[in-house]
């Protein structure tokens, strides 16, 4: 529980600290940390301004971070899919002389922009041990963990992004 | 005129042994470098470890020689050292002459029937801005019980592997060179068991036999590693006091009447405005008195006290936190 004095700044009654309002001080981190996260409940009366205006920084400067974040993890290719070439066509730097149009055109050739990457195999196959030291191991087909982790990356990444507010959406 | 011009014999062969001299891939280097830099670069001279209490001698929070269960994860027992603590709960240990002797080590033992979980040490560095897009090699002298303990680093976004341990219960030496990420928002030095599906390794299940003890931690620019830099206590103390004090059990410069306000500087300035924690606090006549901070800055701060008697002098324990 806090509450905010006049000369010793934030008094954490339950450690029996005194914290700065130092935003460089990690306790002072802390306490907009509670405020974001338990609002009036960690304060022993009213939060003050300047402290919820704090609280309410940060909150915001984390969300865009993580929206980001999520939005640059699911701009990833999906490796249970792969990921197609793309090629596209761009001037050489060379220019040749055009006698129907009589004007100078670059010269095109085709480069490949995005390289193919062949997606992983969907399952892989494990040997597993028993703790009977006679027994046979046995194998197991499993999800390919590759798949595993991407899709629970992506997962998470959409949850983010669908629960960003809109007004760190727009901010970004 | 005739002019006539004699020139002692050179012995061609003698000159070309003089070439061949006993000289290693080091010692080229050195004779390669075009400047004294590139020298001093190439040896390491100068102060180089950017982790403090890599030996870890420090330990004003208290004494941590037995083993003392942690408490929960980014928790500070020995200096500018936090713990990690995921699923698997643990204990700490500074072991006085553990690596070797004059060398200290510390021991973070599994409690408990744990399976997967991360426990461990890590520091955070305060310069890492010097680190950004340059070169860094992080090493240390690592025993493990079982596989899965790792040197990790950490730059604000990903967590890299450095090496990893064996498990075969004896000492190794682990290092790794990498290049910071220029967008480095932080940098931290991990030592832990990571024995979960987050990383590519096959997890191992940890038992409540399992430790792991690692002494002589240090990151340095540059892609080699080079021998641990040993630092005196006192020098150590000091590189410590930048984030934490402890001021212990004694009287205040002060004297009670009915309130006091008693100035008080630190013995090193913080990092940052610190947080102030009085326990213990007493007038000399063995009454109570409470004892607040006003105005705690970089350097120092005011001590308020009130007490119901007047005393000639007050006392306490005092904690100054402004660690990372």
């Amino acid at each position: 529980m806090f509450n905010k004095t006049e000369e010793s700044g934030i008094y954490c009654s339950t450690h029996n600290h005194y914290i700065p309002l130092d935003p460089a001080n990690r306790h002072y981190q802390e306490v907009l940390d509670a405020i974001i996260a338990d609002g009036t409940d960690c304060f022993d009366g009213d939060i003050p301004e300047d402290l919820q205006a704090a609280a309410d920084e940060k909150q915001f400067n984390q969300q865009l971070a993580d929206y980001r974040a999520a939005t640059a993890r699911l701009a990833q290719y999906i490796v249970a899919d792969g990921r197609a070439e793309v090629r596209e066509m761009q001037p050489t730097g060379e220019q040749v002389f055009n006698e129907e149009t009589m004007e100078m055109e670059d010269v095109m050739h085709e480069v490949v922009t995005v390289t193919a990457i062949e997606p992983v195999e969907p399952t892989v196959t494990r040997m597993v041990y028993s703790d009977d030291m006679d027994a046979e191991p046995t194998e197991e087909t499993i999800e390919n963990p590759l798949i595993t982790t991407d899709n629970a990356e992506r997962a998470a990444a959409t949850k983010i992004v669908k629960n960003t507010p809109k007004a760190v959406k727009d901010a970004e | 005129m005739t002019v006539n011009i004699s020139k002692p014999a050179v012995n061609v062969r003698e000159k070309l042994a003089e070439l061949d001299k006993p000289t290693g891939i080091a010692g080229e280097a050195m004779l390669r470098a075009e400047t004294p830099q590139e020298q001093f670069n190439l040896i390491g001279a100068g102060r180089r470890n950017l982790i403090i209490n890599g030996d870890f001698q420090v330990s004003q929070r208290g004494d941590y020689t037995s083993a003392t269960a942690i408490s929960s994860g980014g928790t500070l027992y020995l200096d500018r050292w936090k713990t990690e603590e995921i699923t698997l709960s643990g204990t700490i240990q500074q072991v006085v002459d553990g690596y070797v002797t004059g060398s200290n080590s510390v021991k973070l033992a599994v409690t408990g029937s744990s399976s997967v979980g991360r426990l461990g040490i890590y520091q955070v560095i305060e310069d890492y801005k010097k680190l950004a897009g340059r070169e860094v090699t992080v090493s240390c002298k690592l025993k493990a019980t079982a596989p899965n303990c790792y040197l990790w680093v950490y730059d604000g976004s990903s967590y890299i592997k450095i090496a990893e341990h064996s498990g075969n219960s004896s000492w190794e030496s682990l290092s790794g060179t990498i290049n910071v990420s220029s967008s480095a928002s932080q940098f931290r030095v991990y030592v832990k068991y990571s024995s979960s599906a987050g990383n590519s390794d096959t997890p191992n299940a940890l038992t409540s036999s399992d430790y792991f003890e690692v002494a002589e931690v240090q990151l340095e620019l540059g892609k080699v590693a080079t021998p641990f830099e040993h630092r005196s206590y006192g020098e150590e103390l000091a590189l410590c006091q930048r984030y934490y004090e402890e001021v212990p059990l004694g009287r205040i410069t002060g004297y009670h009447i009915a309130a006091v306000r008693a100035g008080f500087q630190w013995k090193v300035n913080k990092r940052a405005a610190p947080t102030v924690t009085f326990s213990s606090s007493v007038l000399s006549t063995g009454a109570s008195v409470t004892l607040s901070p006003s105005g705690p800055t970089t350097y120092g701060m005011s001590i308020n006290a009130t007490a119901s008697v007047a005393s000639s002098g007050i006392q306490s324990q005092i904690s100054i936190d402004a660690e990372l």
